[in-house]
């Protein structure tokens, strides 16, 4: 499946600007990396782990063909065929849950399949990513989050967290908090 | 207020050793609650504090402070029932229901985390102390508070980068008019400190514990070749986070409870793990190298966003990275700041300090003023000196001096010899490093004299650098620094000027630096008085200090540990206040 056009954008974007750190002269994603004589097997193996690293996926060597990184676009479109799940991305007019499924994969090097996905049962959120996920809402939003006044089960989905950011974004006497 | 702050979480390691069996000793070190300590604040101010494994002997033990407390209780003349509160560096209670989600996480909550859990660790010592008058701080609020009321600055940026407290691995607070505002915390997932000590770890050394040693092998190598892994691996984010994806990589309960994939993204990425008794080869230096370079950069970008954000020219630091001399050091160039202060505890054991400095705030009790120079620990008397000194009379010779200039200039004319000397005096310090109280001290331009002191003395790395103490007033002929530069806690690297590198070869690294300490005689009396007798004789009053331990032993505190540690190694003479002990072979001696 492919992803939205969105998320395909800012994606060729994110790459581009991580190969432009190896060399600024890249100007467009369908540039010929090659023929602009940066990539030597050197440099090749330097981007791939810049790759796996910055977007937290698996490229064997071996599996590797030379072809596949020879433009910002391949790059990304390898990057997409290596993340496992393909993702049924939230509804683009849902500005706040993508942000929520952007915050997983920027700090949590997790892609959330869909908005609905039981993010406790399929181990992507356990005691020890929940409690940095809250932090990452709390910078994010600009909320304060207790998790002593709040359901543990409200955090089970995307689709629930965009749920609870909005109230929490609330102004507090429209709700009747102190 | 009598408040007692306490450090540590005793049954952290035993959960993990029962839950995760077959782990190396060093593994069981990623986990939290290590260096247990209790500090005593009365009245606002710390009378007394100490590391627990001072008195354990158990390095960096995390076992709740019993030894400490007793301490700290008898250095006051205070029994139990005068304390008002006990305070302890950790407040996991906002995290009860995320630990409720698995099993181990829910039994490592009640059993290590929880308040139940503290609360039944001081009845285990003090049936009736109430319940109530038990408090838990914040972890970084804790190390906060060690700094930012210790500071003598009612206005600063306060900085706190560990590993990780609760759930972050930074935090940016400002001290305002007595009080800490938070600014902005980084997730744990993302922490620079963590980072560190999993390459420390990788590179065959412990993690949470030998970071140290990783910034002292970093001079050795050269950053370039690994540069790109680190800039790759750590993005230094416009708002002044950080993020590091490869920390996230870890997927089940099990890989993050030990940064498997982690790990196995750096075998695969930066280089293969080395053993603990592996060779230490060209390419871990260069590896240590490119780590430090980007540690400090990170240590760089944060602090100077966030005083940039807050208009702030002041820091204060703690946090068990705040111990990172090359990065302070880079700090104290940048220019970012007007002035720097390092609490001297900035690991773990300084949030005992924190947590207790932190309640006293709330009662409005604190006076904020310079921490002084941390001899907070015990000291001992003449008749626990002789009694420890007959222990052993079959094996020491004593000869006893009746002043402090006699007994300094003794000392500096073994020192001019070239001998390598145990300085034992005074109350013990709090913090990692030993000031001049429980040191062992030695020519700084003797060439030899850094071989000899890891091979006979400490028994440890031969990369491993010592440390200058100098007396203030000449610290900026020796090092690159203005006149009267203050680093009484020994937690700064300053550049050795280059035409004394050649002749100050026992503290001048690879790099030409020195992890410098300044003797003040206001502060530090009796060692300043030491320098000043080695400088009479050598025109030079500066000595290697380093602190009067074997490796993987704590610092020496009873006089009965100081001598047993001095026969046990190749230190040639002890003094014990102003008592010269040396051994006894046949009637010679040093």
């Amino acid at each position: 499946m492919q992803l939205s056009p969105t998320l395909t954008d800012s994606l060729v974007d994110e790459v581009h600007a991580l190969v432009r750190s190896f060399s600024p002269n890249v100007e467009s994603a369908h540039s010929d990396l090659l023929e602009a004589g940066i990539l030597d097997s050197a440099s090749l193996v330097r981007l791939l782990f810049a790759v796996e690293a910055r977007f937290a996926v698996a490229i064997p060597m071996e599996e590797v063909e030379i072809d596949s990184f020879r433009t910002v676009a391949e790059i990304a479109d390898l990057v997409r065929e290596r993340r496992s799940a393909r993702p049924a991305r939230p509804p683009k007019e849902d500005a706040l849950l993508g942000e929520i499924h952007d915050l997983f994969l920027s700090s949590l090097s997790v892609e959330v399949p869909s908005p609905h996905e039981d993010l406790f049962k399929t181990g992507i959120l356990d005691s020890m990513t929940l409690v940095q996920l809250i932090i990452l809402l709390e910078n994010q939003f600009g909320l304060s989050l207790s998790l002593e006044d709040l359901d543990v089960a409200a955090f089970a989905t995307t689709e629930g967290i965009a749920r609870l950011v909005r109230q929490l974004r609330t102004p507090a006497e429209a709700i009747g908090r102190p | 207020m009598n408040i007692i702050g306490v450090s540590g979480l005793e049954f952290a390691v035993p959960f993990k050793k029962a839950h995760w069996p077959g782990l190396e000793e060093r593994e069981y070190r990623i986990s939290q609650g290590h260096d247990s300590a209790a500090a005593l604040v009365i009245g606002g101010q710390c009378v007394a504090a100490a590391a627990e494994e001072r008195f354990t002997r158990q390095k960096h033990t995390g076992a709740f402070p019993r030894g400490a407390i007793g301490y700290c209780l008898a250095a006051a003349s205070l029994k139990v029932s005068d304390i008002d509160e006990i305070a302890h560096g950790f407040d996991y209670s906002g995290y009860r229901k995320a630990y409720a989600l698995d099993a181990t996480s829910a039994e490592l909550y009640e059993r290590v985390f929880s308040r139940d859990a503290l609360v039944g660790l001081v009845h285990g010592e003090w049936p009736q102390f109430p319940a109530e008058r038990i408090h838990q701080v914040d972890h970084h609020m804790a190390h906060a508070a060690s700094a930012y009321y210790t500071s003598g600055w009612d206005e600063c940026l306060v900085v706190v980068v560990d590993a990780m407290g609760e759930a972050h691995g930074a935090s940016i607070y400002t001290g305002r008019g007595g009080r800490l505002h938070p600014v902005r915390r980084i997730a744990a997932n993302h922490s620079i400190g963590i980072l560190y000590s999993l390459v420390t770890l990788h590179l065959g050394f412990d993690f949470n514990s030998d970071e140290y040693k990783i910034m002292g092998l970093a001079p050795y190598g050269n950053a370039a070749r690994f540069r790109p892994f680190f800039e790759q691996a750590v993005e230094l984010c416009a708002d002044g986070a950080v993020r590091i994806p490869l920390l996230s990589l870890n997927r089940t309960r099990e890989e993050r409870e030990n940064y498997l994939q982690s790990r196995r993204f750096l075998s695969e990425h930066l280089c293969a793990a080395r053993r603990p008794e592996g060779e230490i080869t060209e390419e871990h230096c260069d590896v240590a190298a490119a780590l430090q370079e980007c540690l400090d950069k990170t240590v760089l970008h944060v602090c100077g966003h966030f005083a940039v954000q807050t208009g702030l020219r002041r820091l204060a630091m703690a946090g068990g990275v705040a111990l990172n001399c090359t990065a302070n050091g880079k700090l104290m160039r940048s220019g970012l700041f007007d002035a720097i202060y390092i609490q001297p505890a900035a690991g773990d054991d300084g949030t005992a300090l924190g947590a207790a400095l932190h309640r006293a705030a709330r009662a409005g009790e604190i006076r904020n003023s310079r921490f002084p120079v941390p001899f907070l620990g015990p000291g001992y008397d003449g008749v626990e000196i002789d009694a420890a000194l007959s222990e052993f009379q079959d094996r020491v010779a004593v000869v006893r001096f009746s002043n402090l200039a006699e007994t300094c200039a003794a000392a500096a004319e073994l020192i001019g010899r070239g001998k390598v000397v145990a300085w034992y005096r005074g109350r013990m310090e709090y913090g990692p490093r030993a000031l001049g109280h429980r040191s062992i001290v030695a020519d700084p331009a003797d060439p030899g004299m850094r071989d000899r002191l890891n091979a006979m003395v400490k028994m440890r790395e031969a990369f491993r650098p010592f440390a200058p103490a100098v007396a203030i007033g000449e610290v900026d002929r020796w090092f690159d620094v203005p006149a009267g530069t203050e680093l009484p806690y020994m937690v700064v690297n300053v550049e050795v000027r280059e035409q004394y590198r050649p002749v100050l070869p026992a503290i001048t690294h690879v790099n030409g630096t020195a992890r410098v300490q300044t003797v003040d005689p206001r502060e530090n009396r009796e060692f300043h008085e030491l320098l000043c007798a080695v400088g009479k004789l050598s025109d030079r009053a500066m000595v290697v200090n380093t602190s009067f331990n074997v490796k993987g032993q704590p610092i020496v505190n009873t006089p009965r540990e100081a001598i047993e540690t001095y026969l046990n190694t190749g230190i040639d003479a002890l003094f014990l206040e102003d008592v010269l002990v040396e051994r006894r072979t046949n009637g010679r001696s040093v």
